[in-house]
């Protein structure tokens, strides 16, 4: 019995802290400002309402009692922080995984002198702190005028995603059955065995992988918050810190937060199913 | 069908790097079941890749009929390839993996279906043709990518280890088959093996490779029966041939092998061969079945300690160890009873042992 | 592809070429450029007269980097944060790991739950942190209310802001180290543990003579990919506690991003963040150092 016990007490603690900073802070955009602005703080929404959620948006929001609650000043931004972050993570992850494919099948599968010496130059990549490639890329695009804009935007975040991706790819790719030899006697090209036998035998690492790139993209910040912020080009992370540092209206701040969470949390069960088959341990084998 | 000439083929992966398969030469006849048999590294996979088209020989030709294919690729050299461990491609079902040996054919699909069938009976596979390869067993693979290789009708089937990783029953059962398959079609057939049994039971003929050297070529029968070499003397066989390095010593009538104790007349071709070499260094082979043991002393007999025995029912094997030296093993009747820690005494007949030159290591019945 | 018939198939070399050197071209253009044009900038007075203008200056601004004492402060606070996270990440990563790998129902849904603190990202996860830990709106002044207490209390103003910082950072990281862990816990054979049984091993000496033989290997990766990430880290730090109380938690890549981005010191900033830059490659080394001779 003793054993029953401790068994469910460790999943209720890994659960409670798992769960208890989420829910603590998104519970405040079910909470009316009156209530988060009451002291001490509340443990769940005493009046649960979906104002934070719709007035964020950028829409107007009439409670059951009659009043009238305004958008929030930030709202253009979310809105128009959304609608850029999906384009983005849609344009990063696409031209992520139609560069980190073949590079990482390449350094996954194909024997070449200096195979190493790259595969470092590539894990340097990913350890470069985002905020020292920024310096450059900032004065490079003050020159070419593209701080502001998407584009400038998708080409950084692509300096996060491609290396890191084909860290990831490359192990799977060096898991999955050397067929090429088959492939060959049955009459395939090499690229045609890449793409008809090999690159279908990769589906799931390569869906993770898309994965992955959408979710370094989507929560991409440090880029975001110095590059567009503030601009037409905002994302919803850049639109988001705009709440934290002008006026705080935490329902707001919160549901904003949720929403840019939804995303990650709909692909959270792939991810946990096929996460471990990345082989980052030992992307180049031993 | 295809007869196959490998002309002086020489394979290195690196420039200056080791020799995987040194100038070997090596007619395949038509229609013949061609095993090429040595331990894992000899080269015996790397010149069935080079056969295949998968590998470039380093230098040398290889021609299919005459016709030289050194530099085809694959597909258009008309052959088929079973890989070790039958691979198949895991993503697709055994029909779908079928079909792939045709896809590049340009045959209409109606004929591909019929062939796809057809080798499906042959094989009796219909109930495998919806499965995916991580649903069938060993066996059943096997027999997928045999099917796999026979519906493109080639010229000549190259088998790379197909049965290693199946229990030992199911290789026994697949063996007739696949030589009963390679009757059935007539068709030229190269497999590869490390298992001499599977080499004896299965090939018209066996070539021994060792260190990407060629050793011999022949019979199952001429191979066991002369072998060429110490190696392959050593490696067919089961259990291997006892040796013992002893010296030739001229008597009245003509020569004797002496080891210690132990002490062989020769007679016959041997006898004529070891006049040549006259007094010298030499290694004397006995296979299993061809020791003679006895309890009692007897002149010329060697003393060795009975260190384990083998009950096979209708036969012993009697392990026996001789001051450390490396173990022999000899094949008795079942009446021979003794047991481990007793002292037996080893004789060997004449016209049942081989001669080596252990500077050449040849066997001198060749000299 | 071209590939004319009776000729051989690409080499290995060829093909990886074919396929790669568009894209190494293009990594190198937007990496190794940037990299190169910021090194160049450690070099240099910048300044924003009218559009950029850098003047080489030599190895000033490096001096000034090396002589400042908020240079070695940050790299104190990031040396300790990164220690921490490393350590918490690695404990508590292994903690969810064996907890997952005990039979459960729903162990599906219960995984699909304790991922997600690694798909919420980490300026979320700093604003996350910082109204549950910050006094006024805090879980904790929450409960000592609760608990009849009448205090405010505020973790991010303490002393121990580093610390709050490590765990939010374990927080957002150890699901992925949790995950690969129990990957390994997956292919330890059960029988092990009943040979270990019979040998009447304790729980804890199971724990050290059969478990944790099979994680050494991700847990050492982990080890160092938690070192570089805690290294490079910004958006926790920037968005929990801006560097603060004062310049409490400024680290490196804080202090950075203030330099260039706030006191526009693009000079000053680059000289630093090449010091971050050798500061990650050391420490990576050491790592391979110690890892590479444990495995040897």
């Amino acid at each position: 019995m003793k054993d029953v016990y401790t068994k469910w007490l460790v999943i209720v603690l890994v659960i409670l802290w798992t769960v208890t900073p989420l829910y603590w802070f998104l519970s405040m955009a079910f909470k009316t400002p009156a209530e988060i602005s009451s002291f001490p703080p509340s443990f769940y929404p005493k009046h649960p309402t979906i104002m934070g959620l719709i007035t964020v948006l950028g829409r107007q929001y009439v409670s059951r009692t009659g009043e009238v609650f305004l958008p929030s000043g930030q709202s253009g931004q979310v809105v128009r922080g959304l609608l850029n972050s999906f384009i983005l993570a849609a344009v990063v992850t696409v031209i992520t995984m139609v560069l980190v494919v073949p590079l990482g099948y390449t350094f996954g599968r194909l024997e070449f002198p200096h195979k190493n010496k790259l595969l470092f130059a590539l894990l340097f990549c990913v350890a470069v702190p985002p905020i020292v490639t920024l310096i450059p890329f900032f004065a490079l695009f003050m020159k070419l005028r593209l701080t502001g804009t998407l584009l400038g935007l998708v080409i950084v975040t692509l300096t996060i995603t491609v290396p890191f991706v084909t860290w990831l790819l490359s192990g799977f790719f060096r898991n999955v059955p050397y067929v090429e030899r088959l492939a060959r006697t049955d009459g395939f090209s090499r690229f045609e065995t890449l793409v008809m036998i090999v690159i279908p035998m990769a589906r799931v690492g390569i869906m993770v992988g898309a994965i992955v790139a959408f979710l370094f993209s989507w929560n991409e910040y440090a880029f975001a918050q110095i590059l567009v912020n503030g601009t037409s080009a905002t994302t919803l992370p850049a639109s988001i810190s705009g709440f934290l540092f002008q006026h705080p209206e935490p329902e707001h701040l919160s549901a904003a937060v949720l929403y840019s969470m939804v995303p990650p949390f709909a692909v959270a069960y792939l991810l946990q199913r096929h996460i471990t088959k990345m082989n980052i341990v030992e992307p180049m084998g031993r | 069908m295809a007869e196959i000439l490998i002309e002086k083929m020489r394979k290195e992966f690196a420039k200056g790097g080791t020799v995987a398969v040194n100038e070997l030469t090596l007619h395949i006849k038509d229609g013949e079941l061609m095993v090429l048999l040595g331990p894992s590294g000899c080269g015996k996979t790397t010149t069935l890749n080079c056969i295949a088209g998968l590998e470039r020989p380093s230098s040398g030709r290889i021609y299919f009929n005459g016709k030289d294919v050194t530099n085809l690729p694959p597909h258009l050299r008309n052959i088929a390839m079973v890989f070790q461990s039958s691979l198949l491609y895991p993503h697709l079902s055994g029909r779908r993996n079928i079909e792939m040996s045709l896809r590049k054919s340009r045959l209409p699909k109606d004929e591909i279906q019929a062939r796809v069938q057809k080798a499906a009976s042959l094989l009796k596979i219909e109930p495998l043709l919806d499965k995916l390869p991580s649903e069938m067993s060993g066996g059943e693979r096997q027999r997928v990518a045999t099917a796999k290789a026979i519906v493109r009708e080639p010229e000549a089937f190259l088998m790379d280890e197909p049965l290693a990783n199946l229990d030992a029953a199911l290789r026994e059962s697949l063996r007739p088959e696949l030589v009963n398959l390679q009757e059935t079609l007539g068709v030229t057939m190269v497999f590869v093996t490390h298992d001499q049994v599977e080499a004896m039971t299965m090939g018209d003929r066996i070539a021994v490779m060792n260190n990407g050297n060629l050793q011999q070529v022949g019979p199952p029968e001429e191979v066991y029966n002369s072998p060429a070499n110490l190696f392959v003397a050593g490696f067919v066989g089961s259990p291997p041939m006892n040796f013992f390095s002893g010296r030739l010593a001229r008597t009245e009538g003509g020569f004797d092998f002496i080891y210690k104790e132990l002490q062989v007349e020769l007679s016959g071709r041997i006898l004529e061969n070891a006049a040549k070499l006259g007094e010298t260094e030499i290694v004397l082979g006995v296979r299993p079945q061809h020791l003679r043991l006895c309890r009692s002393v007897q002149s010329g007999a060697l003393e060795a300690r009975v260190f384990g025995i083998e009950r096979l029912g209708k036969e012993f094997i009697i392990i026996m160890e001789h001051e450390g030296d490396a173990r022999l093993k000899a094949i008795v009747p079942p009446d021979f009873t003794t047991k481990p820690g007793e002292i037996v005494y080893i004789t060997a007949k004449s016209e049942q042992v081989f001669l080596f030159d252990p500077k050449t290591e040849k066997n001198i019945a060749f000299m | 592809m071209i590939m004319r018939k009776g000729t051989a198939e690409l080499s290995d070399l060829r093909f990886a070429l074919l396929l790669t050197l568009p894209v190494i071209v293009f990594m190198a253009a937007v990496v190794l450029y940037p990299l190169g044009y910021s090194l160049w900038l450690s070099f240099c007075d910048v300044t924003f007269l009218g559009g950029l203008r850098a003047v080489f200056s030599g190895v000033g601004n490096y001096m000034e980097v090396l002589t400042s004492p908020d240079f070695w402060h940050s790299l104190w606070v990031s040396l300790r944060f990164t220690v921490e996270s490393v350590v918490l990440t690695l404990a508590i990563g292994l903690g969810i790991a064996l907890v997952l790998a005990k039979p459960m129902k729903y162990s599906s849904v219960m995984r699909s739950v304790v991922i997600l603190p690694w798909a919420v990202s980490q300026y979320a996860a700093g604003i996350m942190f910082s109204y549950t830990l910050r006094g006024r709106t805090g879980i904790v002044t929450a409960l000592s209310f609760l608990l009849g207490g009448n205090r405010t209390i505020d973790l991010l103003s303490g002393p121990a802001v580093i610390e709050v910082l490590a765990i939010s950072n374990a927080w957002n990281t150890a699901p992925l180290v949790a995950f690969f862990l129990l990957a390994n816990l997956e292919v330890i054979p059960k029988r092990l543990y009943d040979l270990a049984g019979i040998d009447r091993l304790g729980s804890l000496e199971k724990f050290t003579y059969v478990t944790l033989p099979y994680l050494r290997q991700t847990l050492y990766i982990f080890a160092a990919i938690t070192t570089v990430f805690s290294l490079k880290l910004f958006d926790l730090v920037f968005v929990q506690t801006g560097g603060g109380p004062g310049t409490a938690s400024a680290t490196l890549t804080y202090q950075i991003y203030k330099e260039c981005f706030r006191n526009l010191n693009l000079g000053y900033g680059a000289a630093m963040s090449v010091c971050l830059l050798i500061v990650i490659l050391a420490a990576t080394f050491i790592l391979y150092l110690l890892i590479g001779r444990r495995e040897a």
